[in-house]
């Protein structure tokens, strides 16, 4: 099965779905994000998740973009992902 | 001397659900332990009743001697359309045996317009697995055979809520619109006492089958509140769900008191909230326990049905708490295998991480997290577990005994875990003294002293007055 890039409309359960080893619940993890566990995955864009949890969508979507490495994000990608905007 | 404690350090495989009776999917594992008898304050274990010998008789029967109000027959006489609210995957409830008799009553009556609503809240919804084990193969024919549908909770689907009014405590409602629609709402849940105050009933309307912002506000304003603890039926979180309820048309309630193999013991029908607080007098004739007065240190078991995440087991945290005196220990064993689900396997620590960016546990850093909370920066549907759980251990130290599998991720969050009862109590020991007082608590998730419980507004009092 193959996939295109992941962009901001792909929902969370679809990105979860991608990495069945646990790589995206636990970059989501790294987020704060309980959304590996809400009813709110099924539906939710990516892009929406970041705003609703004050993450900035772009550094977000870089992250979770860079599960595709081999060695996944780097830690300056984790850190502005995580960062929260008020 | 010493007392030999006998631990429950149960779990379930993680491929099945808590409402599965299958016996060779539940681990049954025990831990002993050692007490010297100077330092044993009390070793509480329950005395349950026998299970009924069939649910679905108990069922038929609860339906048609209601504890209050009218039979489920007479109230489906006048009505038109009924919602039947079942609970999730992470509940016991054995629905599977509960549903014939009221799919019975609703053939009985000529009912056609009926819908079962499960109460997942904002919790993933039941997968292609879970749900013939939850509801049963039989029943799900029966329901395609009657042209019954059956919906989850989609709390971030606008287009799928009725709004209903705001709470007097200030909680905006909006229904799920195929229960809205229902002349008759029934819910079937587990009833037991908890740290929001009392789980089934009601609950199933608020959080189970309402919008994400009439969960968030009810969580976000309710779980931290001091009243809100274990045994507080007149606390304001029960309140503000069970006025919820009312306001949302709940008619009636069927309540099952499960033991701690996960068998009903009693099934409790009635109007709402009524039969609810029946049930709930019921479970803490069972489950409470007189204070003994503080102990330094509590170790507590855990029971099969609900163990696949600490999530779920680590309730106990809490009741615990108003036994052990500040600044004492809480040895919580559980295995906690992790579960796997229709979107991917997760540990047994999982949604515990939720706390990693406010450890340490300290009072600066609880301000934090209730700044989060009223920032909406955490999500509650998940906070009203962890939160509390965080809140004791800014108090009382958290160890948790548990499988080696755990241990990498409890050191990345934060939580102090180990393998070994032994190599706790010993550590414990040595932080309190050859003449700590010990208590056991084997089904501390269950077990409440009984002078937390507040069935009645007038019984709010301070918290201060049941730790003692």
């Amino acid at each position: 099965m193959t996939h295109g890039a992941i962009r901001g409309s792909t929902t969370i359960v679809e990105i979860l779905r991608r990495y069945p080893g646990g790589e995206a619940a636990r970059l989501m993890s790294r987020l704060a994000w309980p959304c590996a566990h809400c009813g709110g995955a099924f539906h939710e864009p990516l892009t929406l998740a970041a705003k609703r949890h004050r993450n900035d969508p772009r550094a977000v979507l870089e992250a979770f973009r860079a599960l595709e490495r081999a060695d996944g994000p780097s830690e300056e990608q984790l850190r502005l992902a995580a960062e929260k905007h008020r | 001397m010493a007392y030999r404690a006998v631990i429950p350090y149960e779990s379930l495989d993680p491929l099945t659900i808590g409402a599965s009776d299958d016996e060779s999917k539940v681990n049954r594992d025990t831990l002993e332990l050692e007490i010297p008898e100077r330092n044993l304050l009390a070793a509480i274990y329950p005395d349950e009743p026998p299970p009924v010998p069939d649910a679905t008789d108990a069922a038929r029967y609860a339906l048609e001697h209601p504890v209050s109000g009218r039979s489920f027959a007479s109230l489906l006489a006048g009505a038109k359309s009924v919602a039947i609210v079942i609970d999730n995957q992470f509940r016991p409830t054995p629905q599977s045996k509960l549903l014939p008799a009221v799919f019975d009553a609703l053939e009985t009556a000529g009912i056609t317009d009926a819908r079962v609503v499960c109460a997942n809240g904002k919790v993933f919804p039941m997968s292609e697995t879970d749900i013939p084990q939850k509801l049963g193969p039989e029943n799900l024919a029966r329901m395609e055979r009657l042209g019954i549908p059956f919906f989850q909770n989609e709390p971030r689907n606008e287009e799928m809520y009725t709004y209903v009014g705001v709470t007097s405590r200030g909680t905006p409602v909006w229904l799920h619109r195929e229960v809205a629609a229902a002349d008759v709402t029934i819910t079937i849940g587990q009833a037991q006492s908890n740290h929001w105050g009392a789980g089934g009933g009601g609950k199933l309307i608020l959080p189970g089958v309402v919008s994400d912002e009439t969960i968030e506000a009810n969580h976000c304003n309710l779980v931290p509140s001091p009243q809100t603890h274990y045994g507080a039926y007149a606390g304001p979180m029960r309140s503000d769900i069970d006025e919820a309820a009312t306001m949302c048309g709940l008619t009636c309630t069927m309540n099952v008191v499960l033991d701690t193999h996960g068998r009903v013991i009693e099934c409790i029908f009635g109007s709402h909230p009524d039969a609810h607080r029946h049930a709930i007098g019921r479970f803490n004739e069972i489950y409470t326990y007189e204070h003994p007065g503080p102990a330094d240190i509590a170790i507590c078991g855990v029971f099969a049905p609900t163990d696949h995440l600490f999530f779920h087991t680590g309730w106990g945290c809490m009741s615990a708490d108003l036994v052990v005196r500040e600044g004492g220990s809480i040895i919580y064993c559980s295995p906690s295998p992790g579960v796997s689900t229709a979107i991917g396997d997760f540990p047994g620590l999982a949604l515990m991480d939720m706390m990693k960016p406010y450890l340490p546990p300290t009072r600066a850093n609880y301000e934090r997290v209730l700044k989060d909370i009223h920032a909406r920066a955490i999500q509650m549907w998940a906070g009203c577990i962890w939160v509390p759980i965080y809140e004791v251990m800014t108090r009382k130290h958290l160890k948790l005994v548990t499988i080696e599998e755990n241990l990498e991720m409890a050191a990345d969050v934060g939580i102090d875990a180990t393998t070994s009862l032994d190599a706790a109590f010993a550590e414990a020991l040595e932080r309190h003294g050859p003449d700590a007082k010990v208590i056991v608590l084997p089904f501390a998730r269950y077990q409440l002293p009984g002078n937390a419980v507040r069935m009645h507004a007038e019984d709010l009092k301070p918290l201060e007055e049941v730790r003692l």
